[in-house]
This record gives structure tokens, sequence and C-alpha cells, in this order.
């Protein structure tokens, strides 16, 4: 009786060595004894159009397994990939149930106009990715160089993310059951003060702002906060504890079958996902649900099946459908205006509810969270997706040895559809000195409303010839391929976009020790000039396996690769036939006319043709090293790279006189950086472990974009990075011994009094103004960023921790969160106690409290702030087990794990999570606990 | 092979559904009009030169959308502070975006392409039978008067400038130097030339605020007054002035089926009349159309009408020019003129200035310490406030209505004026020279019409410098506030004398039941120097046009 080995958990780690060509120990089922090098065995990398051996890649590219990253929680399947490779940055904005919005950069920034946000492919198209099932995923490949991208060509210089769904293999039927219970709540939120804290620090500005003025809360007020004597007249509410939950759940369960034989191979999956909000809502009130939350269906089917002998036909179909549900009005933000107006309310606005039971409300104060979570109604949010790709290969063996045709056919619809069904609440204010209620605002019945927010079709298809054979010494694969794709943005009414053209490549192998790479794409779209729409992207990259060669044999070197790729990306334009002139009619565009004077229609050419559009260009060299020591245990990789790029468009680069306002392509713009990862596996005896940490920096530069001359040098942009912050720099608190007569004049930047923050004069002209506005912080997006993992095995037991960090980046303080009584009636929050007064001299904290002085927030330095981190991202203890269960039991396998997400940070920012965009206003980023269950069948 | 038979037929499957695909490389938007369109329908054509109207630089209270530019000069201030006719009259004026003040730059340029894009593209290919020649070249002839006045427009702001003779493409070379004051002139007026025999001299009224071939006429005389002027006018070449003053007799002598087409507005109450009168108005000869509206009344609405802005708050020193009616100069030693200062004076001080005391709107304005005007934050702050332009049935207090305010770009005491300028230099005050009116007489119609009584209007200047003197006096009350102030002082080369001067109000305070003490007090600084005389080039063209050499300097 041999016992069935259930290797669940066998790719999770191995994968990430896959850059590295080296497959590591299997930690759940280490051999003694350590490991060797199986070629059978070996991981394949996805890379466009083919898989191969990551032994012989030639370009850069990272790569993870979906078994890694499955037990990740949260919904947006992307945020999974945070700190997992190299050269990849993922920044999340916040923690909207079903969205959870993040933007992903792959090796920075590549331009400084338009998105830098690389190209997510599922199964080499574009697709609907974000929400995948994560059982779903057999494994994600990060493409980072111009090699590992040539193949699509036009949209390849911001980099591709190629996400590979799972497929049926040949064996008995597999069944899979995972479920996994999560419980999440905010990992930081904003401490607003009391109300007696606001009273007091209220009274403090305004008699700041004006010394003569009249303390707007007496001493009664005040000893009433503090007692909380009359919770009406003197509330004291601490709103975010009262309407935001502590904790949310969120589950997910998937359930697939896959298997086959030698016809036909199968893989099905259905999951099904629930996301709760996290906002405190009254469910006693209304028939429906006012919280917000998502749930998330979703089915695939995968079948390959041969017909005949040489003839197999693989289709591939999904489905989804999700449904959010939102307090009020649907919007996109309008988690965000709701945590605005949460957040922006003063603890001593008015209470909850008044005496007699009315809902509380001032005229400045209408938007009562009672009555925005359960009295306004509620909103849908409906998304559909369905895709679908089909894929027929023709053996050609009988003609040429090694050679195939391929057809492949794809589509994808993707609608989002909202429905309002909203209504309005009046809130009452208590009149003490009337004693009576004074209603603002109406009640209303419930409006419906809706309508599509977007509607996407994607239709691609391609048919290519493909070529490998082995010949002796000589390995040659080879594919030339036609591909068209097509976007189309119905709801916006404009034409369906275009990018069409062949592309190929070879791949040359010489005794599996020189590797030569050859890729091109020569690739078109309608949107620029007859005559000049198709580019060419071409890409060459070679390796050099140095450990073949025989005076590296015995050397301790078990795997040494030098590897360097050249070559063309590029970026669409973003434009919309610009190069097309057109003319516009419309009344009233017309001069005004006659004795009783009237605009006139005009028509005007409202489009100038300009046949100078074209995408951007991108030069990308790279090289890099991998390398293997002590039997394996030990390996690196390491990767420099540069990148030029060109043609980027800039809006009125040229003279006026032209006149009109034209996008000329002569932007320029460099980035260059450098990646290393370095990783450690061993046994020793049953017990396993491995340790595996990675770095990357990518730093840019603009080189050219017309900025305008300028009277200092800090004045510029160009030659700095892009999306840095221009303001003035903090120089000190004003303090009551400056005599500001003798200062820099700073008067055009409002009044300066003790506690205000002086500038610094950078071009010492005695006058602050726009000449000593320079560069402050670098840029949201951090230039550094990094990973390390840390794992280990004992029997059925696997254990790991992930941490991931953060370098080079600023936030910028503001907003209703961070500025006091932000537009006169705004809250105020923990850091404002440590506010100068008189007798700080520079050690508070922050500047004097003011209602109206703007002097301390026009952009400056002080409200800079670094939001690197550390992160413990991840923690996960599981056991499997199968060797124990007997031979023919119902349950094949099992693994049972508990996990932590996002459970430490780091940081220098305390009033907000790291990542959350300047102002903090964001549903919250989140904090998990998860236990899961996946069981095998 | 059965196997390559499906697979064959899947293919074809493939191919047929492509090429069925209506959407190809080759698609272009449908909806985009072309030239052909518009040049093949005749309402179309009408339509584009419609549209370069858009193009013409309004007047009111346009810098910021808030003040005038009189309020930048020392005809006025503007009331409420920090405002852009401020910063630019105290100084604050640079290069940059922030600090350029009156930037029509690319705004001008834009026009000149538009009018260039119908000169192209459109009328080249007009035919017979789409539009007859007559309609064809009164078409045409609008677009050179617009290009003409857009190039005038950067002309007197910069001096010489980038010219632009055709639209440019991208790929052209666009580092255009700037030509010479002269040949810029000599360009502008030969647009006119071109336009005048093309243009209508009158249209129905549906048509009313066209190009006629007196507004082209009006532009060529005013660009030749400019250039004879001793800012531009190097050599005191006197027969500059000639030239400036032929041209300006065109316009007088202009006739129509006989008749003469152009008079000074003298229906209604004449002077105040003018402003808000469009049917049969014989005075305008081109204007900067608008529909009705009471914004303007608003914006400059003494501060008791609520919603009264204050706006163009008229300075001491323009008041004092205005003359005594009986044309002896307004003095305050004497107190026979003090005690009453604002009573007995040039009828036209009082159809352009409220002064404390007027009516307007069905109030008396109170400018005094404590008045109702003085009160709250737009207050005047020279004790004066706009009436030019307004009309008291443009109300913006209840009961509301609105009035014409077509801003008047060329009027024909405007041309009086230049012709009377420019026969004074060129021929001395009373010669007639070869036309019907001396410097005098053209000047005597003028101050006829504004009432001064009959001996009065005639000016008492003896020499031609006297002369020169009352010209000048005599434009800056006939055109005040109509953005002429700014240039003229700057084509007399006498800016830096007058722009540094500070503005000053009267400070009144009521004595006894209606009596009241005045004192005059400095209100806001002015600040010029001999670089303000042209304007500066924007920064970003002078960053992108590197044959663009900054004027001096900036």
């Amino acid at each position: 009786m041999t016992k069935r080995r259930f290797t669940f958990y066998r790719y999770v780690f191995s994968a990430a060595f896959a850059s590295l060509c080296l497959s590591v120990p299997d930690v759940a089922a280490q051999k003694p004894g350590g490991f060797t090098y199986h070629p059978d065995d070996s991981v394949k990398v996805a890379l466009l159009g083919r898989n191969i051996d990551p032994r012989f890649l030639t370009g850069s590219v990272s790569f993870v397994s979906g078994k890694e990253i499955s037990t990740v929680p949260g919904s947006n399947r992307l945020n999974s990939l945070t700190g997992r490779l190299p050269g990849l940055s993922v920044i999340q904005a916040d923690g909207v149930p079903g969205s959870e919005n993040s933007t992903m950069l792959i090796r920075g920034a590549h331009s400084f106009r338009g998105s830098s946000a690389p190209l997510v492919l599922v199964n080499g198209r574009r697709d609907d990715a974000a929400m995948l099932d994560p059982y779903d995923i057999e494994s994600i490949s990060v493409l980072k160089d111009a090699a590992a991208t040539a193949l699509y060509g036009m949209n390849s210089t911001n980099g591709v993310i190629l996400i590979t769904t799972k497929k049926g293999h040949e064996g008995p039927i597999k069944v899979n059951y995972n479920v996994q219970t999560s419980l999440q709540q905010p990992t930081r939120m904003p401490k607003f003060l009391d109300a007696y804290n606001y009273a007091t620090l209220y009274n403090e500005a305004v008699l700041n702002d004006n010394p003569d003025a009249a303390a707007p809360y007496d001493n009664t007020a005040l000893q009433a906060y503090r007692t909380g004597s009359d919770p009406y007249l003197y509330p004291n509410v601490d709103w975010t504890g009262e309407f935001l939950k502590k904790q949310s759940f969120q589950t997910r369960n998937n359930l697939n079958i896959s298997g086959g034989n030698k016809i036909a191979r199968y893989f099905f999956s259905g999951s099904y996902l629930t996301d709760g909000g996290i906002f405190n809502v009254d469910k006693g009130i209304n028939t429906y649900n006012t919280n917000t939350n998502i749930n998330v269906m979703s089915a695939r089917a995968g079948v390959e099946l041969n017909i005949g002998k040489n003839f197999s036909i693989m289709t591939d179909i999904r489905a989804k459908r999700d449904k959010r549900n939102a307090p009020g009005a649907y919007s996109a933000s309008y988690d965000e205006s709701l945590f605005g107006a949460l957040y922006a309310l003063p603890a001593n606005a008015h209470p909850v509810f008044n005496k007699d039971g009315s809902l509380a409300g001032t005229n400045d104060y209408r938007n009562n969270p009672f009555g925005l979570l359960n009295q306004r109604g509620y909103s849908n949010y409906l998304t559909t997706s369905f895709s679908s790709l089909t894929e027929l290969t023709y053996d050609l063996d009988g003609l040429v040895k090694g050679l195939k045709l391929k057809g492949d056919v794809g589509f994808t619809s993707y609608t989002e559809f909202y429905i309002n069904r909203t209504k309005n609440f009046a809130v009452y204010q208590y009149l003490p000195g009337d004693n009576m209620y004074n209603k603002i605002g109406l009640d209303s019945p419930i409006a419906a409303a809706g309508n599509y927010n977007s509607i996407v079709r994607l239709y691609d298809h391609s048919l290519s010839l493909t070529y490998e054979r082995t010949l002796g010494k000589h390995n040659i694969s080879a594919m030339l391929k036609y591909r068209r794709e097509q976007i189309e943005e119905a709801r916006s009414l404009n034409l369906t976009q275009n990018f069409q053209g062949p592309r190929a490549f070879l791949s040359y192998r010489f005794n599996n020790r020189y590797l030569l790479d050859l890729a091109a794409s020569y690739e078109g779209s309608e949107q620029y000039p007859k005559g000049s729409r198709y580019g060419l992207f071409p890409a060459i990259s070679g390796g050099w396996i140095i450990s073949e060669e025989s005076f590296l044999k015995d050397s301790g070197i078990d795997f040494l690769k030098l590897r360097a790729s050249y070559g063309r990306s590029g970026k669409p334009a973003s434009t919309y036939f610009e190069y097309l002139s057109a003319y516009t009619q419309a009344s009233g565009s017309g001069g005004v006319l006659g004795t009783t004077p009237a605009a006139t229609i005009g028509i005007y050419e409202s489009k100038i043709a300009n046949p100078l559009i074209t995408w951007e260009k991108s030069l990308k060299t790279n090289v890099g090293l991998d390398l293997a020591l002590l039997r394996n245990k030990l390996s690196l990789s390491a990767d420099i790279f540069n990148e030029r790029n060109t043609d980027i468009l800039i809006t009125n680069a040229i003279s006026a006189t032209y006149g009109a306002s034209i996008n000329t392509p002569n932007g320029k713009f460099n980035n260059r950086g450098w990646e290393a990862r370095m990783s450690w596996s061993d046994a020793i005896s049953d017990f396993t472990y491995f340790a595996d940490i990675h770095y990357s920096n990518a730093k840019n530069e603009i080189v050219y974009m017309a900025e305008q001359l300028r009277e200092h040098p800090w004045m510029y942009q160009t030659g700095h990075p892009t999306s840095t912050r221009m303001g003035y720099v903090f120089d000190r608190f004003f303090t009551e011994s400056d005599n500001l007569s003798s200062l820099p004049d700073q008067s055009i930047l409002g009044t300066q009094k003790p506690g205000d923050l002086k500038f610094k004069d950078l071009n010492g002209d005695n006058v602050i103004d726009e000449n000593d506005i320079t560069r402050i912080g670098y840029a949201n997006m951090p230039q550094i960023n990094y990973g390390a993992q840390l794992g280990a095995g004992y029997k059925g037991f696997d254990f790991r921790v992930f941490f991931q960090g953060t370098k080079k980046s600023t936030t910028y303080n503001s907003g209703s969160n961070f500025w006091e009584f932000n537009n006169r009636t705004g809250n105020v929050v923990e850091q404002h106690l440590d506010r100068w007064t008189p007798g700080s001299g520079q050690d508070a904290g922050y500047p004097r409290l003011t209602l109206s002085n703007r002097n301390n927030f026009v952009t400056n330095s002080f409200w800079v702030q670094d939001n690197s981190f550390l992160r413990l991202k991840l923690m996960e203890l599981g056991y499997t087990f199968d060797s124990t269960l007997p031979d023919g039991f119902w349950l094949k396998g099992a693994r049972l794990f508990v996990n932590g997400h996002n459970l430490l940070v780091w940081d220098k920012v305390k009033h907000k999570d790291p990542e959350i965009q300047d102002n903090g206003i964001a549903y919250p980023i989140l904090r998990t606990f998860s236990i899961g269950l996946q069981a095998k069948f | 092979m059965k196997g390559f038979k499906y697979f064959l037929a899947t293919l074809t499957i493939i191919a047929v559904s492509t090429s069925c695909s209506n959407e190809t490389i080759n698609n272009e938007p449908v909806q985009y009009v072309s030239p052909d369109i518009v040049y093949g329908n005749i309402v179309l054509i009408t339509q584009m030169v419609n549209r370069l109207y858009t193009h013409i630089p309004g007047g009111y209270n346009r810098l910021g959308s808030s003040s005038m530019v009189a309020a930048a000069t020392d005809e006025a201030v503007h009331a409420s502070r920090g405002s852009e006719a401020e910063l630019w009259g105290t100084g604050s004026w640079g290069t940059t975006p922030a600090t350029q003040r009156d930037d029509l730059f690319s705004d001008l340029y834009a026009g000149i392409r538009a009018t260039f894009i119908y000169s192209e593209e459109i009328h080249p290919n007009i035919v017979d039978a789409v539009m007859a020649k007559a309609g064809r070249d009164s078409q045409y002839g609008q677009v050179l008067f617009i290009r003409a006045l857009l190039n005038f427009e950067l002309l007197k702001r910069y001096g010489g400038y980038p010219l632009i003779r055709k639209s440019l493409k991208p790929s052209d070379d666009l580092n255009i130097p700037k030509s010479s004051y002269e040949e810029c002139a000599r360009y502008i007026v030969s647009l006119c030339e071109e336009a005048i025999p093309l243009l209508d001299v009158v249209y129905p009224t549906s048509d009313f605020g066209r190009a006629t071939k007196g507004a082209a006429m009006a532009l060529k005389a005013r660009v030749l007054v400019y250039a004879a002027s001793p800012l531009h006018n190097i050599s005191s070449d006197a027969g500059k002035w000639a030239d400036a003053a032929a041209a300006a007799e065109q316009v007088i002598s202009l006739t129509n089926a006989g008749a003469k087409v152009y008079d000074l507005h003298t229906a209604g109450t004449g002077y105040d009349a003018f402003f808000n009168t469009l049917a049969g108005n014989k005075e305008i000869i081109f204007s900067k159309m608008e529909v009705r509206t009471n914004t303007i009344e608003m914006l400059n609405g003494p501060v008791s009408l609520v919603g009264g802005r204050g706006g163009t708050n008229p300075s001491l020193d323009l008041v004092n020019a205005y003359e005594r009616l009986d044309g002896t100069p307004f003095d305050w030693n004497n107190p026979e003129h003090a005690v009453n200062p604002f009573a007995d004076r040039d009828p036209r001080f009082a159809k352009s200035i409220l002064y404390n005391g007027s009516s307007w709107m069905g109030t008396t304005i109170e400018t005094f310490e404590g008045g109702k005007d003085l009160q709250t934050i737009n207050a005047t702050r020279t004790s004066f406030y706009l009436r030019k332009f307004l009309s008291q049935n443009a109300r913006f207090v209840a009961p509301t209505g609105v009035a014409d305010h077509c801003f008047p770009l060329f009027r024909y005491a405007e041309v009086l004026l230049n012709y009377a300028e420019a026969m004074n230099e060129a021929y001395g005050p009373d010669a007639p020279a070869t036309y019907s009116l001396s410097a005098r007489q053209a000047l005597t119609l003028i101050r006829n019409r504004a009432g001064l009584t009959a001996n009065q209007s005639v000016p008492s200047a003896k020499t031609k410098e006297e002369m020169r003197d009352a010209i000048r006096r005599e434009r800056r009350i006939e055109l005040a506030f109509e953005e002429h102030r700014h240039m003229d002082l700057r084509r007399w080369k006498l800016a830096e004398e007058v722009l540094n001067k500070p503005v000053a109000g009267l400070k009144i305070v009521k004595t006894g039941d209606s009596g009241f003490s005045y004192s005059v007090q400095t209100v806001e600084s002015r600040m010029f120097n001999p670089k303000m005389y042209f304007y500066p080039f924007p920064q970003e063209e002078i960053s992108r046009n590197s044959s663009l050499n900054q004027n001096p300097g900036w």
C-alpha cells in the first residue's frame, strides 16, 4: 500500500525561484539529503506565447505561483502581489470591499504623462483580472524588460503582468474545495479629539486670529463638555466609534474539479465571495440593507480536446457577476465622500438624536451619519463580465517536424451598472431659547435612478505558426503570428480601438549553454496618421550559462548565467484621432449680431489635425546574473536596467504663434535602477526552512518636458523624478521674538504671527514668492521596494512570515483629516494637541491653530511626510494531513491554516495607514485574521 | 487528415468573421465634419465667419472678469483690493502666467489662425453656385478685417511681434522672430486696404455688428495714428501724420447713397444714450457685440444697491479734468468752484461719473463718510462710481432689467479725435488742407455734441502745442474708460510722467444739514517704468520660440 502524497504546498515556494532557473526544496515534503535539479520536473515560466524552462530565460521575468498567494485575503487578487516580486510595486489606496483600489508599477514610472500602470493579461489577453478567484490562478509572471514584452509591442513599455489560469491535466478526477473566512479591521484610524478638546482648541484658534474676539465657548460649556452633564445641549459624540464597526467579515469559497485523459482534459471551478462592510447601520430601520458589501459569483470552465491525431481544441470560458451594496447615492467615490463627512464632524457638532428622539443636526452640519447610513436609501453597483478564449492547434509534424499551426479567438464583455435608490432626510436643531426644534432639510421618498458606468468589449484573434525542435546540440524555437486586438468602450461612443500586426520570435540555444533570442512585433493602430500607423518593436537578448562550461564543473557553482537584453518598447499616445481635423457647429458659438443682439450659430475648426501624433518609444537595456551555490541552497539573482523614453507628448511645447493647443512628441524621460534577490533553503532531517529576500530600486528623471525658462535652477522639475511636489520649504516657526519687518517678506501668502510657518528664502531677495518654490519630497509611489519571506516546515506543519517595505516616497498631509477646522467647520485630531503655543519655540509639532490664515496651508514641505514603511504583511501557519489519511478515504488530503495579513507596520505616519492617499480620507485599509481549509477529494 | 479539415473549417470561420467586422484599422469617426462640407453650404460659410467675431477682445470689466483696464491707469482704481487692475497699475507685472496682466497673446494667435483656416480652406473653394462673388467678397472682407484687428491688438501691446502670414503646421519652423513695428503696421494697413473694397457699407439690422467698410477704414486710421505717434515715429516724420489724417478723413467722408454714413449720436441725451443704443446709432462704427445684460451695472454698481460690487472708481484726477460748463478749467482753489464742485461741469461729467449726490436707479448716491455708498466691503475708494456705459434700465435690483452694452471698439467721435490729432500735427490747428474740416473744427463737433454751449465748444487753444494739449484732454474726457487711455499715454510717451503719480480720491465729510467738506486722499500707488511701454512676451513663449527676443527691460 503506497501512501498518497499530498503535494498541495509543493509549488508554493518553488515558484519564487523561477527566475533563478532553479527549483527549491519542497518545504512540506522535503527528502532528506538535499535537492537536485530535475529537468523533467522543472517549473515552466509563462511568457507571451509560450512557456519556457526558466534556466533558459534571457529576459527579465519574475514569477509567482498561484498557490503562493492563494491564501492572501482580500478580493482584489492583484493586491496579493504586493511586495512579492522584485521590480513590482503595489500601493493600495483604499479598502473598499470588492475594489481595494491600488496602483501598480513595474520598475517605477516610464513617462511623465499618462499612466505607467502595467498591462495585465489573463492567458495572454486583456481581461477583467482583478477579481479572479485565487484558486483559478496557476501562475503570475511579471515581464519587465523589452525582450520579455516584445510581443506586446505598442503596449509594452509599462511592463506586463501575465496571469495564467489553471488547466486540467491527464489523471484521475480531482476535486478541491477551499474555504477561508477572514475577520477584518482597519489598520489605523484617525484619532479625533473629544468635545472638550475641540471647544478648547476652537477658542484658541479664534483668539489666535483675533485677540480681541470673545471666546465662542464659555466656561459653562467647557465644563459641560468635560463632565458630559448634558449630552443634548453639550454633546460629545465619538462619531467614528459610533458608526464604524470594529470588524467586518469576508468569506471565500471555491470548488474546482479537474482531470482528464489523452483525449480530453478539463478544469471546472465555481466560487463565491462575500465581503461585509464596516458601517454600523441600524438593521431595524429599513427593509433593505444599507451597509456596504459585495458578493461575487464566478465560474470557469476549461476543456482541451484532441480530435484525431493532429488537431486539438482548447476553450476556456469564464463568467462573473458581482453586486455591491452601498448606503445612499452610489458614485465611484462614494465611500470617500461618506468617510469625508464622517471624519469632518466634530464631537460637539450635535448629538446623534435629540432629546425628543428626532435626528439631530444644525445648519452647518446637516449630514448626521446616522441619517447618511440609514436614511439616504441604498445603491447597488452591478458588474457582469464574461470572457472566452478558444484555441485551435494543428500539428504539422507530417509536413515539417516540430511545426504547428494555431489560431485563437477571444472576447470579453464587461459592464458596470448602478442603481441608486436614494432619498433625503431632515435633521432637527434644538433651539434652547424657544425650547423648540428647527427642521433643516426635507424628508423625501425614495427615487430610483440608474445607468451604465462602463461597457467594455474586448475582442482579439490571432493566427500563428510555431516551430520547436532539438537537433543534436541545437535547440530552435520560433513563432510567427498575426494578431489583432480590439478595445471598445461602448459607453464613450468612441470608435473601437485596434492594435494589429505581425509578431515573431526566434529562440536559439546551443548545447544548453549559449542562448540567443530575437523577438519583434510590427504593430499598428488607427490612432495615428496613415503612413505612420505601424511601429517596429524589436528586441534582442542573449544568455551564457557559464556553469555548463567545463572550467566551472565541480567548482561548487551549481548554476551561473549571465544575460542581457536590448530592445524597443512602445506606449500608446492615449489620444483620440488627433491626426484628423474636424469642424464643430454649435448654436451660440458664433459672434453676437443684430440690433437686437443675439448669439449666432457658429462653426469652427474644433480639432486641428496633428500629423505629429505618435506613440511613446522606450529603449530598454537589461543586464542580469543568476547564480546558485552550495548545492543549490543559496541562489542569487540581480538585474540592472536602463531605459530611455522618447516621443512623450507635451501639450503646447511649441510657440503660441501656432495658434492652437497641440501635443508634440518631444518629451524625454529616463528610468534606471536595479533589483536583487537572494534565497536560501535547506533541510535538517524533517525540518525544512527557507529565506527569500529581494530589493529593487527604480529612479526616473524628466529629461525634457518643455518646461519654461525659470529664474533659478531649483524651480525646475526637469532633471528630477516625475510626480514630485513643488512647494515652499519650511524653515521654522515664527516666534514671539521675530521682527517681521527684518525677515523676508512672506505677506503674499497671508498674515504671519508667531507659531506660523516661516519658509526659506531660497534666492535671498527677502521676499517669499514663486522663486522660492522648489521640489519638496519624493513622489507618492516609492522608489525602493523590498520584501522578505521566511518559512519553515516540519512534518505536516508549515509556517511562513512575510515582510514588505518601501522607501523614498512621501505623502502630503492635508485636508480635513489633518488640518484643523478645515473650512471652519472641520474637525480636530490628536496631533493638534501638539500645536504651537506661546513659549513652544521650535518644539511644537504643529503650527498655531487658526480658522482663516492661509499662510500655513500653501503647498509647503512642513506637510510632506516620509511614508516609507515596513509591514508584517502575512504570517501563516498550516498543517497538512495527507500521509495519515487511510488509502481510499473519501478525503484525499487537506490543509488547515490560519493567517494574519497587514498585521503590523513600522513607519513615521501616525495618523493614517502609510499607503492611503494624501488626505487620508478613504475606506480604511484592513488588517485581516483568517482561518481556512484546503481540501482535496 | 480529417482533423485538418475541421481545422481549416474553423480557420475559415475566423477569417470570415474577421473580414465581416466593420471596425477596421482604417475606420475614422464619420461625424468629423471636414472643410468641404463647410464651403459647400452657404449657411455654414456664414456661420464660420460668425465664429471669428468671438475672437475679438471685449472691454468692460474683462481683467480677471472683474476689473477694467481703466482701473490700472490714472482714470480709476478698482473697488475690491488685489484686483488684476490694481496689481497691474501698481507695477506688479511680470512674464510668468501668474504675473502677466492683460495677457491675450495666445488667444490672439488662436484667432489669427482661425482667420487663415477660413481664407485657406474655405474661401478659395467656394463656387458661385454656393455663394455669389459679392457674398464671398463680403465674408472674406470681414475675415480680413478681423485678422487685421487681432494683429493690431498684438501690435499695440507688444510693439513688433512674430508676424504670421498663414496657418502654421506643427512641422513648420515655429521659431519666428518679431518683425519691426513698421512692418507689422504696414501689414495691418495692407489687410485693411484689401478688406475695404470687399466690405459692405451697412448691413440689414439682423446683421448689425458685422465689420463694415467704415470699420476697416477706422482701423487703418487708428493704426496710422499710432504709427505716427511719438513712441513709434522716432524720426518725427510729419508725413505719417498726414497719412493718418487722410485715412481718418476717408471715414468722415464715407457716404452711402449720397448720405454720410457716420455722425455723432445726438438722439435722446446724446453722449450717454449712445452707449445703450444700437438701432439708428450712426456713431457706432464697430463694437464688441454682446447680448443684453445688467452685469456691467452690477459689477460697477454702488454698494447701497444690493448686489452692487463697487467696480470701477473714477479718480479725482479725471474728475478734475472735466471743464466747467463755460469751458474754463475746474479749480479747487476757486472757492466758487469748490463749494459745489460737481455742479455746472461739462455735461459729460455727470454722464460718465456718479458722485456724492447723483441720482441713480432710484437712489441718491452717498459717498460721504458714513454714507450708504461708503459702507461694506466693495465701497468706492475715491468717492466716485462709474456711470458711463451703464443704463438705468439695466437694473440688477428689482425690478430687474437689461440693456444693450456693445463695447465701442471704433466710434465716430474717436475717428474725429484721431483726425484732429493728425491734422494738428500735420497741418496745425486751423488748416483743413484738402479736406473739409480743420483740427479745431473736428474738436468743436465733439464738444458741441457733449452739450457745451455753442461758444465754449470751440477750443480756445492758439498754437499747435496748445491745440495738442486740448486734443489730448478732449480725448481723455470723451473716450474715458474705453480702453484708450493706457495706450494713448504710451504712444504719447507720457506714461512715465502720468502713471507714476498716485491715484487720489476725495474724502467727503458731511457738515451741517446739506454742506460737505472735501479733502484729497491718496488711494493707490502707480508705477510705470520705461520697459512697460511694451508688454513683455509671456515667458513660456520666450522658452519655446528660440528666435523671439524678449522686449527690452523685461
